[in-house]
């Protein structure tokens, strides 16, 4: 009875690893051809990561390749965000090397590093640091999405009493609460029994674990996909009485003379 | 674009002018800068520095705006703090 229901469990989590692994992957190439189009660089940084990450999994689950290489993939994703985060929110009016940005990126490449390395060590030399691994992991996770949660959150702050299109402040809203979400990922690891893989079907606590990470993939899929791919029945939903400014056209000499009368009176 | 509202409406409160004419004068400036066949879409943080750094400055001037240097700086700052509207705004 336990396990024909472990394994239906199993596959309802599976599913809903596959529908995460889709959306991230259309988001990606919807970020990729808008980047591409409005030359970008930091939605075609982002969009490496979004298509990263499925390679990484379908290299791991459909292929049965290494651990490590999945692990390098989302080491992709990681750094990209970041780089997008700081890319996006963060620019100087002047550069400075040494500053808070850099901080968090350089950080998120050696937690990456480390990451590779102590799974390399599990796998290819046997020491058991899978507790360790892992708490190094929420840190990782952690700073990469909070730290695009906390960007977002900070500007929508700002400017949410701005009048600017509703679906705007929409997409800081979904982007900041999603990236929060996302941020705790990895914290049903910590649960995950230990010498027990990853995912297995005949191991409760396991399944528990496979299914949490699962379910938490998709509710972040689905709010990035609603926050970068908006359907219009949504932006209009939002819109409520929101009227973008209208401008006259004026010829250059005409506008010239109107702000110059203006700055008389 | 979002970014051009938010910084033509600092500029028409600083110049005490209407925000369509504050607008304006950002849009000339854009075009002063690039010319009229890049799209405004494809413009960026940097873009958008040297605009303000230099069309808007020598439109300023040209315009007897005694205090161009602190109102540039101040809209330097309005785009600094807002610089994520250029993206998130702009896909």
């Amino acid at each position: 009875m336990y396990s024909l229901l472990n394994l239906i469990l199993f596959h309802i989590f599976l599913i809903l690893n596959a529908i995460f692994i889709i959306i991230v992957f259309v988001v990606g190439i919807f970020l990729l051809i808008r980047g591409l189009q409005i030359k970008m660089t930091n939605i075609i940084i982002a969009s490496i990561g979004f298509i990263g990450l499925p390679i990484g999994f379908i290299g791991y689950f459909v292929f049965n390749l290494s651990e490590v290489f999945q692990e390098t993939f989302v080491y992709l994703a990681y750094l990209s965000t970041v780089i997008f985060t700081n890319l996006t929110f963060y620019k100087k009016k002047e550069r400075e090397w040494i500053n808070y940005t850099n901080i968090v990126l350089f950080s998120v490449i050696i937690l990456g590093l480390i990451q590779i390395l102590l799974l390399y060590i599990q796998i290819y030399l046997g020491i058991y640091v899978y507790y360790f691994r892992v708490a190094l992991d929420f840190l990782y996770t952690f700073l990469t999405f909070f730290w695009l949660a906390w960007a977002a959150f900070q500007s929508y702050q700002r400017l949410k009493e701005y009048k600017i299109a509703p679906w705007i402040k929409l997409r800081y809203r979904l982007l900041w609460i999603f990236s929060l979400i996302i941020s705790f990922n990895n914290v049903p690891e910590f649960f995950q029994p230990p010498g027990v893989q990853w995912g297995t079907s005949n191991n409760l606590i396991s399944l528990i674990v496979f299914g949490t990470t699962a379910i938490l993939g998709v509710i972040f899929a689905i709010g990035f996909l609603l926050a970068w791919i908006m359907p219009n029945w949504l932006k209009v939903k939002v819109k409520g009485d929101y009227t973008p400014s209208q401008d006259i056209q004026y010829s250059e000499e005409e506008l010239m003379r109107l702000i110059k009368e203006q700055l008389n009176n | 674009m979002e970014i051009i509202n938010i910084l033509g409406n600092k500029l028409a409160v600083i110049l005490n002018i209407s925000p369509p004419a504050a607008r304006g004068l950002i849009k000339l400036s854009i075009k002063d800068e690039f010319g009229p066949f890049k799209p405004i879409s494809q413009l960026n943080y940097e873009d958008f520095k040297l605009i303000l750094n230099q069309s808007l400055r020598n439109r300023l001037q040209n315009l007897d705006v005694v205090n161009y240097d602190s109102i540039v700086e101040n809209l330097l700052e309005e785009l600094k703090q807002n610089q994520s509207l250029i993206t998130i705004g702009g896909v």
